[in-house]
């Protein structure tokens, strides 16, 4: 059973998992190598254009977890859930098998990103006091990776009645907040919520901190 | 008697206007069940009551011996599903799609997916998504008997077929019931479609159960009746039921009865009333006065 679920999930997806690994390789490759020429000579710039690349890494993380959770769910979402609901297999245990499918059709995502880091990093001959971080970098991409296709795969899993509950909680949300910001100009519920999503111990905290394969 | 389906006292409201109010359905093992009704009736919410797809708001669902939602995958194992829309994944092939849906059901018989693949015509490399309305109906047909189910649940699946399809789907589904001894609730809207292989009929309106009987029942008991001088008749203790009554011909007057046996004849040999004639209503005539009168003493 778990067999024949992953295999109609990497039906659905092997060509996204596929693009998504060479991007996930090329990346690290990418952000060194171009910025490396420069970087010879100018150590503090090469580390601060390396530092705008990092921007992309959890980017990365989220299209892939986000591609990855829509390919698996859509052909269900468009046939309403009801394949899945006709099938004598309790749903908690479904769900859960799709859920590993999913996070099995992202390793080699993630391994392509590891991969490409440690082809990145090898043979740069850099100065004293300067570390690469392939593994590093690797392993956090690989946990956000986990983090948002949990995001991911709970909205595309649930039914359109449950989404739209989603979106109108979230609604309201903002329209407390406006309404707090209008009364009360000095507090900003959003930015507060965020930050505390954000940052450790949020849920959301590995989207932040340096994404640094190079530094100091 | 053994009942593949039963509920007991269903209630669900579907939205502010329609709901199906305290459904009660006894579906015997090994019948051959339409379940009838107008479009928008309710028949469609009851299927997906049945499966679990919505919860009940009040009563009991049993189905083959299973309650439902509790014991829903068991049912499920032995219930082969034909949803009133496609539900397939489009990107499979009809391979893929057999090989996946295999895996979920134990008794699977691949020797006669097979040869139904074979005699249905469909090719194994075909996307599902490029098949046309009557392959769709074919795989998704297949995929319901090679489970082996003991209760096939159809929700209109000849719906928009053509008659050839419609004829392979019916010879299909008939060779299995009769070799298997199961249990099949087909809803439709036509008819004439349930007449023809229908051993038991359940008539739905406005999200109630109107009747529910065998088909020969069904079929004897409503009769046409041209009944002359009836003006003066005391109807208050009539041994049958009078669906319509249509007086615009004078004196003679048609009227659409149910519950009609040959011995009820006497009861009009009083007051200068005469019986002209009773004929058998078709399936048809019976179902529209049923309903008919259903819906004027429902108001």
């Amino acid at each position: 059973m778990q067999r024949a679920i992953l295999r109609i999930q990497w039906k659905a997806c092997w060509h996204l998992v596929i693009a998504l690994s060479v991007a996930a390789f090329a990346l690290p490759i990418v952000s060194v190598r171009l910025d490396w020429t420069a970087g010879r000579t100018n150590l503090p710039l090469f580390l601060t254009e390396l530092q705008l690349w990092g921007f992309f890494y959890p980017l990365l993380a989220g299209v892939a977890a986000l591609i990855i959770a829509v390919g698996i769910w859509m052909s269900d979402r468009r046939g309403q859930h009801v394949y899945a609901l006709l099938l004598p297999v309790p749903r908690w245990r479904y769900i859960l098998y799709r859920y590993a499918g999913g996070l099995l059709l992202l390793v080699p995502v993630a391994l392509a990103l590891w991969a490409g880091a440690v082809v990145a990093t090898s043979g740069l001959g850099l100065p004293p006091g300067i570390r690469v971080y392939p593994h590093a970098l690797a392993a956090k991409f690989a946990l956000t990776l986990l983090l948002l296709f949990g995001f991911a795969f709970a909205l595309m899993s649930a039914s359109s009645r449950t989404v739209g509950i989603a979106i109108r909680i979230l609604g309201l949300f903002l329209a407390v907040h406006v309404a707090v910001l209008l009364l009360s100009p000095s507090t900003n519920l959003l930015w507060t919520t965020v930050k505390a999503l954000g940052t450790s111990p949020g849920p959301l905290a590995p989207l932040g901190g340096r994404w640094m394969l190079i530094d100091a | 008697m053994t009942l593949a389906i039963q509920t007991q006292g269903l209630q669900y409201r579907a939205s502010r206007e329609f709901a199906i109010e305290n459904l009660s359905l006894a579906v015997p093992a090994g019948a051959l069940y339409g379940f009838l009704g107008p479009n928008g009736c309710g028949k469609t919410t009851t299927i997906r009551l049945l499966l679990g797809r919505l919860r009940p708001d009040a009563g009991t669902i049993t189905l083959l011996g299973h309650a439902i939602p509790e014991a829903l995958p068991a049912a499920l194992a032995r219930t082969g599903v034909i949803p009133d829309r496609p539900h397939l994944h489009r990107y499979l092939t009809v391979q893929e799609s057999l090989d996946f849906h295999r895996a979920f059901f134990t008794e699977w018989d691949t020797v006669w997916a097979t040869e139904l693949l074979a005699s249905f015509r469909l090719r194994p490399g075909q996307k599902a998504g490029g098949l046309s309305k009557g392959e769709t109906a074919k795989l998704m047909l297949l995929l319901a008997l090679c489970q082996k189910p003991d209760l096939l649940i159809l929700d209109e699946p000849m719906d928009g077929l053509d008659p050839v399809v419609r004829r392979d789907v019916l010879a299909a589904l008939l060779e299995y019931v009769s070799a298997r001894g199961a249990t099949v609730l087909v809803s439709s809207h036509l008819v004439h479609e349930l007449e023809r292989f229908c051993d038991w009929i359940g008539v739905m309106d406005r999200g109630r159960l109107v009747v529910e009987l065998p088909m020969s029942e069904f079929r004897g008991g409503n009769k046409r009746l041209r009944v002359s001088s009836a003006q003066s008749l005391d109807m208050t203790n009539a041994p049958f039921k009078v669906m319509a009554r249509d007086r615009s011909a004078g004196t003679v007057e048609t009227w659409m009865v149910r519950g009609w046996l040959p011995e009820m004849t006497n009861w009009f040999q009083r007051d200068g009333v005469m019986l002209r004639e009773v004929a058998d209503l078709d399936l048809e005539d019976g179902f529209v006065e049923l309903l008919r009168a259903f819906r004027t003493s429902d108001t």
